[in-house]
């Protein structure tokens, strides 16, 4: 404790990265851009074209707990969502069925990406975090969820896909009556 | 409560509705506003959420000694705690001393709740534990007297912990009554009872608690019109969430308060709500009679509602069109935030014996159907906020809208009472028909307007 609140007597540098890596990550920036542009507009099977057969999708359900670990907070076994391509497909198509009754009319949504960071790759796979202010809306009601995704992007024949993405809530209960989205 | 505080909370206005609802409710008219109005939220607080027997936990959510979970009734607080004993008690997150407090986080396992303002300490069966400088400056403290104060009754149903506000309210399985016969079907199917899987589902809805609770008595009607996606899509078999009507289905009302909707098999097939063989396996059934096994093994889908805010569902669904149903149990509890605003607490829970891979699936397509992202559940959301809203205005009251609640009754439909039903219960012959949810509002009806009790100052 006491060595912190010392003045340190050299500065620690801040590791530039190096010029591929940023071309990489401004690849997984474009592509999360685009995925928020499809979802955002209701293109919602032009987005299952984004995803890999094998993705893996959860959304953990957060725990108040007294512990400065702050992922211990995000459950292990409980999720707000946890999908695979067929039940992420079968959302997709029932929300365009015209029967689903909480997308008629549309939620009011828009998703805010920011805070884009990446990891220098491993293989095909691009590790990708960024942060999400989320809105919706519907009749009167205008809410805002926040959260933190963590991706994994995968590069198949020079295109990026989503393999994985861990969608961190800031809320412990959903503050908005439905989930009829993808975060 | 004090007294004025308790008499504040009834108007006479307010009285004199209730007074009126049983000649309304006899005729199933229910009136609109009652679905938003804040002195009946208060009247609720008091009369209902004060003194019925509430829903806490499920054990297997604190198997070990000193877990604890943070729960409210309404707007109180409470930690419910397995001590070191081994006893679980409901204790109210309040520091004797000045009120704060004193469990950090809303779940764990903790030795003592330490509270942040003075340091009083309680250990985890709610005894005062220590008192800062207490040799000085509280010598003669009684620490026995300035535990951390229970909920006056605790009581446990076949796993399902529950609490009540009143001390002198009956005994809980006076309380769930013949309704056991129902709720052991979903809870005593294999020698280990069920489990609950994760951390409950949590989240908001612009509606009234007795929305969901009036649903899930069995509301079998709606499915084939808000859920209509579901069926269409291959979510569901249509046995399972399809119109209503079949020669199959039963209503059962006026069982102690409490109802349920019942979907079955023809006589005869093994179904049980959809679980594959190496779950049913285990479904001994011990202490059931012969009737509730042969309903158990015929089951397809069951709604219902404990009086007065927790419901269940037990049923099979898919995630995905194509793949096998997938059975689960989850109850699920409807608490008030206020007049137009409810949280809804959901737990999915399986069998004990079955195997990890089944219990993930299960809990992957209770997700998928009923949660805040359950393809189910997100629609019963658009319906509910549409009743709270329309409560709430001026036009219901002065129009003196009633709502339908008819169906049923004498001359309005075809269901007939079942004189050969072996269950507890007044049973019909069809879900087409509500004396499900007016079981719902008599018991609502007479909770509040039971003779104003003593209280405690
Ligand atoms: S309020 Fe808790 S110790 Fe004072
Ligand atoms: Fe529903």
């Amino acid at each position: 404790m006491n060595e912190i609140l010392a003045r340190p007597q050299t500065v620690r540098p801040y590791d530039l990265p190096l010029q591929a890596d940023i071309d990489l990550a401004r690849h997984a920036e474009r592509f999360l851009y685009h995925e928020a542009h499809l979802l955002d507009g209701y293109k919602l099977l032009d987005w299952m074209e984004l995803i890999t057969p094998d993705i893996d999708y959860r959304m953990p359900i957060r725990n108040i707990i007294d512990n400065m670990d702050i992922d211990a907070a995000f459950s292990d076994r409980a999720f707000h969502m946890v999908e695979d391509y067929e039940s992420l497909a079968a959302r997709m198509v029932r929300f365009q069925s015209g029967l689903a009754w909480s997308e008629k009319p549309p939620s009011r949504v828009r998703r805010h990406v920011s805070n884009i960071r990446v990891d220098p790759p491993n293989g095909d796979d691009l590790q990708v975090q960024s942060y999400l202010l989320f809105h919706w809306g519907r009749d009167e009601m205008s809410e805002i969820l926040s959260a933190e995704r963590r991706d994994v992007l995968r590069m198949i024949d020079g295109r990026l896909y989503l393999a994985r993405r861990l969608v961190l809530l800031d809320h412990v209960s959903i503050p908005i009556p439905n989930l009829s989205v993808v975060l | 409560m004090n007294d004025a505080a308790s008499s504040a909370s009834i108007s006479p206005r307010l009285e004199q509705s209730l007074a009126r609802m049983g000649n309304e409710l006899a005729q199933g008219l229910v009136p609109l506003w009652i679905y938003n109005d804040g002195d009946l939220h208060l009247a609720e607080q008091d009369r209902i959420f004060g003194q019925q027997w509430i829903f806490m936990a499920h054990e297997t959510e604190i198997p070990d000694p000193g877990d604890f979970i943070v729960r409210s009734i309404v707007d109180d607080r409470f930690i419910i705690v397995r001590g070191d004993d081994g006893e679980v008690r409901v204790l109210f997150d309040s520091c004797r001393h000045r009120g704060a407090s004193v469990c950090q986080g809303e779940r764990g396992c903790v030795k003592a709740f330490v509270c942040p303002y003075h340091g009083w300490s309680y250990r985890n069966t709610g005894e005062l534990h220590s008192v800062p400088n207490g040799q000085v400056a509280f010598k003669t403290l009684d620490k026995e007297a300035w535990g951390l104060r229970p909920a006056p009754r605790v009581e446990n149903y076949a796993g399902l912990i529950f609490a009540s506000l009143d001390d002198s309210v009956a005994p809980l399985v006076d309380h769930i009554g013949d309704y056991r016969w129902y709720l052991d079907l979903h809870l005593k199917l294999s020698p280990g009872g069920m489990e609950v899987i994760g951390e409950p589902h949590r989240w908001y809805l612009d509606t009234n608690w007795k929305s969901g609770s009036e649903n899930f008595s069995g509301d079998s009607y709606h499915t084939q019109s808000l859920h209509k996606s579901v069926v269409t899509m291959g979510l569901s078999s249509p046995a399972a969430a399809g119109a209503s009507g079949g020669g199959n289905d039963l209503h059962i009302t006026e069982c102690n308060g409490h109802a349920t909707s019942i979907r079955r098999k023809d006589p005869g097939v093994r179904h049980f709500w959809g679980y594959p063989e190496d779950v049913s396996q285990h479904f001994k059934m011990e202490g059931l009679s012969d009737s509730q096994k042969d309903l158990a093994e015929r089951s397809v889908v069951h709604t219902g509602t404990i009086f007065p805010n927790l419901s269940l569902i037990h049923i099979g669904l898919m995630d995905a069109p194509g793949k096998p149903e997938c059975a689960y149990l989850s109850l699920r509890q409807w608490n008030p935030v206020s007049p137009s605003r409810t949280e809804v607490r959901s737990w999915v829970l399986a069998p004990k014996e079955a195997s990890e891979e089944y219990k993930a699936q299960a809990y992957k397509v209770a997700t998928a159907t009923f949660s805040v992202s359950g393809n189910f559940e997100q629609d019963d959301s658009i319906a509910w906020a549409g009743v709270a809203r329309s409560a709430g205005g001026q036009f219901a009251r002065k129009q003196g809208l009633m709502l339908n609640y008819q169906m049923g009754l004498e001359h309005m439909s075809d269901a007939r009472v079942l004189k050969d039903w072996d269950g507890p219960g007044v049973a019909y012959d069809s879900n087409l028909e509500e004396g499900v949810q007016r079981t719902f509002f008599n018991h609502w009806h007479r909770a509040m307007t039971r003779p104003e009790r003593e209280h405690v100052a």
